[in-house]
């Protein structure tokens, strides 16, 4: 689970450059328990920062109103996820569906700052339909271009049809951030949390810890994800301080994403702190 | 029964449950113990008997429960280094008259307030947690106090994060630089910007443990800058790695960090205009700096415009010097020589930041945007983003004089200047890229195939001309015709 407290959070996390300006990290520790309560949620925690271009940042955390159940061996998560921009007001991000998220795929470039901000995606329309008049025969394109001209026949044909164009607001596009991330990282020690008789997640109660917490192998995706080793080989960076017992995983293909494990207290968290894209030239950025 | 049924009747009941991994017999003599033992008084509840036997009997097995990684009582080395930086290293003794030997005094040398800036730092949310900025500040005033090293000031340049150690970065201006390299023999070369110029105004010592072994990173020549500009990689964290075969970087890790030190120096390093005085010595590439004696304190709401920022750094030509180097001019030109280039026209030093060219934005067209293509600039990103300590409308008593105004690279993430009240700080804490997307290099172009040399003056009418020009295109001979190949194709495949 989460450290019991934020500050502990930030200590460790901080050798990351990872830290709310001091005055976010006061109202923090208030407003999200205050959130929890008011929105009846089991859990809420801080998932990390997305970073605006106008610099109001956006603080994201996540809640979940029942402990994830397994379901015919898949992992059922009901996660409702709230952004704020000053640390005071959490407000809901609405879930998208695969359409939309299909088209924030697309987008590329800082967020703005203001949730509204509306980005277009254009995409070519789907092809008209074989009419039943015999068609005009197909010229390639580089004729059309050299011999305007043409004959009469060309003139006819219509012109090609205007790209549709989507609108995708940005508090939409923060979502499909945060999904995509968290279903990239979200990363916890293997044999942490256990399956109870009602088909629940729940924290083992019988961890001791870990037993190569230097290795990739010992981590995981989700509560019943793959181990950290079968991702893109060289996409995780692990550093283990033995004399602290302190593991820090970094992303490379979601650089700001940080994941520490205290081997002697057997407590871990996560933060992500970044612009919320995917590094698209990992390959190339590795030795 | 006959024996050999009550034999197969054992060897039944001893047959292993492979779930519950005992066998009935074992159990039943088990039952059969525990009733003799417990002599209950309803000896017929056997199947309580049977559960209570079953629930009791402990196997041990391999249980998931491991025992925890206790922290390794030899792997103190790091621990160590830290505690030693809050000693003072006791002075050697001499060998021969067994009494210490002098201590060297400590260098006297100038250092930014670490803490006074990490204080403004964490207020904007850029940093580490106390413990660390105190280790870096006790860090910086070691090597402060080094008299071999001889600093004249240290600033804290920031932290590079790499796949397997992280480098702490510390700018340092020496008392005296050393000596140019020596000219090299060819003039034609471009050479590296001499200790204390342009580029090499700085020098960079280098840890990647606080309190482990500081290295000192080798001057940065431009060829390096040219060719880390087309690269985007990680740093690994061992100075002597190889960087990146293609695109080609002549060097290891060390130069293509000293490399992205000098552009991320050159492109972020900002200080509040007017807090210097106008600095002299730009086009020799050695800057004086001069406090400015009438700064004051710039208004908060003032600082939100990027005129009241400046570079602090000489802008790097496209050569990859600050300073302009044409090769010299040949005596007795050549007819088809090129015309040499014109220098290259830079920024100067201490132009505000609102002239810095914004970054390319891919997305799709804004609504409204199809006016604005025709504009110089086009749609694009502010290179420079504001950041404050508070979202309170008015000012914030108590905070050291009103808010700390931050201004956050667009172009090399990590990057942040912080102002607050009179003083100012830079710092840098990021994985060593650019905002970019990598290009990679198109492949060379394909070589053409060997040509043998033709002689120059030849006829081709005279057939003895014509024998050499065949044997000069490598013909080979033409093949005998079937009829006579006879004994010869036979000894051939032999």
């Amino acid at each position: 689970m989460p450290f019991k407290t934020l500050s502990q959070t930030f200590e460790l996390l901080s050798g990351s450059g990872f830290l709310l300006s001091n005055e976010q990290k006061a109202v923090v520790d208030f407003s999200l328990p205050l959130k929890k309560t008011e929105a009846n949620l089991a859990e809420l925690w801080l998932w990390g920062k997305l970073v605006a271009l106008d610099g109001r940042d956006y603080l994201i955390a996540k809640g979940t109103t029942e402990p994830p159940c397994v379901f015919e061996g898949k992992l059922q998560v009901d996660e409702k996820i709230y952004y704020s921009q000053d640390g005071v007001n959490w407000l809901d991000l609405a879930p998208i569906d695969e359409e939309m998220a299909q088209r924030a795929s697309t987008l590329t470039g800082f967020l703005e700052g203001n949730p509204g901000y509306i980005y277009i995606v254009e995409e070519p329309a789907p092809e008209p339909e074989p009419s039943d008049e015999p068609e005009p025969p197909p010229k390639p394109a580089e004729e059309e271009e050299e011999a305007p001209e043409g004959d009469a026949e060309e003139a006819e044909e219509p012109p090609p049809p205007e790209p549709l164009r989507f609108e995708i607001t940005e508090s939409a596009r923060i979502r499909f951030m945060v999904e995509v991330i968290s279903f990239s990282t979200n990363v916890i020690p293997k044999g942490f949390y256990s399956i109870t008789s009602k088909n629940e997640l729940a924290p083992n109660v019988l961890f001791s810890g870990l037993q190569y917490p230097d290795k990739l192998e010992s981590y995981i995706h989700g509560g019943l994800g793959a181990p950290l080793s079968e991702d893109v080989q060289g996409s995780w960076t692990i550093q283990y301080d033995t004399f602290r017992g302190l593991a820090t995983l970094r992303s490379l293909m979601f650089p700001g994403y940080v994941f520490v494990f205290k081997s002697d207290t057997n407590e871990f968290d996560a933060l992500y702190f970044g612009t919320g894209e995917a590094n698209k030239d990992m390959m190339f950025m590795l030795a | 029964m006959s024996v050999d049924s009550t034999k197969e009747a054992i060897s039944f009941l001893q047959k292993t449950n492979s779930i519950a991994g005992g066998t009935v017999y074992d159990h039943l003599a088990a039952v059969v113990g525990k009733l003799l033992e417990d002599r209950p008084n309803g000896p017929v509840d056997l199947r309580e008997s049977s559960l209570l036997v079953k629930k009791t009997e402990y196997v041990p097995e391999d249980t998931h429960v491991v025992p925890p990684v206790r922290q390794n009582p030899l792997k103190t080395a790091s621990a160590k280094e830290i505690i030693e930086l809050y000693r003072t290293p006791e002075p050697p003794i001499n060998a021969s008259t067994g009494e210490p030997e002098e201590v060297i005094p400590p260098n006297e040398y100038e250092v930014e307030n670490i803490l006074a800036h990490a204080a403004m730092f964490s207020a904007v949310g850029i940093g580490f947690g106390t413990t660390e900025w105190y280790h870096t500040m006790l860090s910086m005033k070691r090597l402060g106090e080094d008299p071999v090293k001889k600093l004249q000031s240290i600033r804290f340049f920031g932290k590079f994060y790499a796949t397997s150690a992280d480098y702490y970065v510390f700018e340092c201006i020496p008392k005296t630089f050393p000596d140019p390299v020596a000219d090299p023999t060819d003039p034609t070369v471009m050479p590296q910007e001499a200790p204390g110029v342009g580029s090499n105004a700085c020098q960079y010592y280098v840890c990647t443990r606080l309190g482990g072994p500081v290295v000192l990173l080798p001057d940065v020549h431009p060829t390096h800058i040219v060719q880390a500009r087309a690269l985007k990689r990680l740093l690994t964290g061992d100075l002597k790695a190889e960087v990146s075969k293609l695109p080609r970087f002549d060097g290891c890790e060390e130069n293509y960090l000293r490399a992205q030190i000098a552009r991320i120096s050159a492109g972020t390093k900002l200080c509040p205009n007017g807090y210097y005085n106008p600095p002299e010595g730009e086009e020799e590439g050695r800057i004086v700096f001069e406090k400015a004696e009438d700064f004051e304190a710039p208004d908060p709401a003032s600082l939100a415009e990027k005129e009241n920022w400046a570079h602090m750094v000489q802008h790097i030509k496209v050569q990859g010097r600050c300073v302009w180097w044409a090769p010299p001019e040949p005596e007795e030109p050549e007819e088809d020589a090129p015309e040499p280039e014109e220098p290259e026209e830079s920024p100067p030093i201490m132009s505000t930041i609102d002239q810095d060219v914004p970054l390319p934005n891919f997305n799709a067209k804004k609504p409204g945007a199809e006016e604005e293509e025709d504009e110089e600039n086009g749609p694009g990103y502010a290179a420079w983003t504001l950041v404050q300590s508070s979202a309170l409308r008015g000012e914030v008593p108590g905070s050291p004089a009103g808010q700390v105004v931050c201004m956050r690279s667009n172009l090399w993430p990590g990057a942040i200047t912080c102002v607050s009240g009179t003083s100012f700080g830079n710092i840098y804490v990021g994985f060593g890229v650019k905002y970019s997307r990598f290009l990679p290099p198109p492949p060379p172009p394909v070589k053409s195939e060997y040509q043998p040399p033709v002689p120059e003056d030849i006829d081709e009418e005279d057939p003895a001309a014509k024998e050499l020009l065949v044997e000069a295109q490598e013909l080979p001979p033409p093949p005998p015709p079937p009829g006579e190949e006879g004994e010869e194709g036979q000894e051939e495949e032999d």
